[in-house]
């Protein structure tokens, strides 16, 4: 029991003391209908409508989910642990990004963009565009400035990235097309190439059998040679065993 | 042999990407690619006279021009009007002309080659009484095609001495409300460098209709030095029959 209690107040020491650890100590509440979290409103109602209305228009036409959040401070975690937090939190698009800010500090806005999509890009073309983005958008010389300029990049470079990849697929679909259809067009050359091919062997077959038949039909017999006997080298020899019957000898006239 | 595993690749691998798909509706990709192209075209019929106005707005911060130079923010009117076809300088052919007029500032003249279904530029002349020599490309570069797609790249233009580089992305194709009207899109991404001066242009270019709305901004040495936006207010044709308005959707 003793043991149990001790557990329970280490965990509620490290959850409560550290919040931190386990999950943060900053607030998500509801995903707001707007794509920018700015709860100490120090965006301004303007400039929250002109960065939120083409990031909502964005989301619902291209399903690129660009959240922004505004904070008066990270309280002691990293500006990407945050970040990334907000993602898992509210966004379920393949394709999102969350950009965040805290006015005042020279680090910021951070993007940290992820999604299926984006853990298929080349990490150098990655790491590239989201510095240069944050850089740029850091150069401007407001708060809501930076904040702007960097959800406008981020919007531009995951809708790049977005429709790069559907045009990839699109390439491979039509690849596909084409050669499904030349493996078609191959597959009824091959059957008629069978079909030709069975033909000229039953031609072949044919042929052969009306020779073999015609070579093997019963003909007139013949006897075997008799064996013959050349008699004093002549060339004919006829009456072998024969008798001729000369008959008495003639008389002569007178006897 | 080399073909035959490519195929092999293309057929199985694809198979995957297929299945997940969500967002097709049947329609063979390059037919649809086809049907967007037609619409787009004719990408720019012009008239001479035909005139485009555009409120544009001129931003420096504060210390850029010189040490301790005061913010400028203004707001002028910027007029695009095509010529038609002429010559920027003796011995160069005959090419598109807008003559662009900004009050207080020099006339300048833009060169390009209207064609059917794509748009090339080919130089710029400021109209200064001391320098007339046009800026003359080599060869055309392309600023906008009819069937223009999002997630491509148009060719990088980069000067021999590296001096000069500009990539352009297709963004997305999108509507925008302007003063002019709404507008069918095609959004452009250009980035490059002028030397150490970085560029970042977003334009927004709607076919049959021109140049909508175009914001771009100049960074040197870590620093914003420079933001310009303008938009198209009116559109007027020379020819009365000629439609003045945004595409109707």
């Amino acid at each position: 029991m003793i043991t149990w209690i001790r557990l329970l107040a280490v965990s509620w020491f490290l959850t409560g003391v550290f919040p931190g650890v386990s999950g943060g100590v900053i607030e998500f509440g509801d995903r707001p209908p707007t794509q920018v979290f700015d709860p100490a409103e120090s965006l301004g109602a303007p400039m929250t409508a002109e960065i939120s209305e083409p990031l909502v228009s964005i989301y619902q036409n291209e399903g690129v989910d660009v959240v922004v959040v505004v904070l008066d401070d990270l309280e002691g975690e990293s500006a990407r642990e945050v970040a990334l937090r907000f993602a898992e939190r509210w966004c379920d698009s393949p394709v999102h990004a969350v950009v965040l800010h805290v006015p005042g500090t020279e680090e910021g806005p951070w993007i940290v963009p992820g999604g299926e999509l984006v853990d298929q890009l080349e990490a150098g073309e990655l790491a590239q565009a989201v510095d240069d983005a944050r850089r740029r958008a850091s150069l401007e010389p407001t708060e809501s400035r930076k904040v702007r300029a960097a959800s406008v990049e981020t919007a531009d470079m995951l809708r790049y990235w977005s429709a790069r990849a559907a045009n990839r697929l699109d390439f491979l679909k039509s690849e596909q097309s084409k050669i499904l259809q030349e493996l078609e067009s191959e597959s009824r050359k091959g059957r008629i190439r069978i079909l030709v091919g069975m033909a000229l062997a039953i031609a072949c077959i044919a042929g052969l059998l009306k020779w073999f038949l015609s070579s093997h039909r019963p003909g007139p017999r013949y006897f075997d040679d008799p064996d013959v006997v050349q008699r004093l080298g002549a060339p004919r020899a006829g009456g072998n065993r024969a008798v001729v019957d000369l008959g008495p000898p003639p008389t002569r006239k007178g006897e | 042999m080399r073909f035959a595993l490519f195929k092999i690749l293309v057929v199985f691998g694809s198979l995957p990407f297929a299945a997940c798909d969500p967002g097709t509706d049947g329609e063979p990709p390059i037919a649809r690619d086809e049907a967007m192209a037609k619409l787009d075209r004719p990408i720019l019929p012009v008239t001479p006279g035909d005139t485009w106005v555009y409120e544009t707005r001129l931003e420096i911060p504060q210390g850029v021009s010189s040490l301790g130079a005061a913010e400028v923010e203004t707001i002028f009117r910027r007029t695009r009007t095509y010529l038609g076809k002429i010559s920027a300088a003796a011995g160069l052919p005959e090419k598109d002309c807008f003559e662009v007029v900004v009050p207080g500032a020099p006339d300048e003249r833009e060169f390009v080659d209207i064609q059917n279904d794509r748009i090339d530029l080919w130089g710029s002349l400021i109209m200064r009484p001391e320098s007339t020599q046009p800026m003359w490309l080599e060869s055309p570069v392309l600023f906008v095609m009819a069937g223009m797609k999002a997630g491509t790249t148009l060719p990088e233009l980069r000067t021999f001495n590296g001096g000069l580089a500009r990539t352009t992305r297709v963004i997305a194709r999108e509507d925008l409300t302007v003063a002019a009207g709404r507008f069918s899109c095609i959004r452009l991404l250009t980035t490059g460098d002028d030397g150490d001066v970085e560029l970042r242009k977003t334009l927004w270019f709607s076919p049959g209709h021109g140049i909508v709305r175009e914001e771009k901004t100049r960074y040197r040495r870590n620093q914003l030095i420079y933001r310009e936006t303008q938009e198209l207010t009116v559109i007027k044709m020379a020819r009365s029959l000629r439609a003045v308005s945004g595409r109707k959707e």
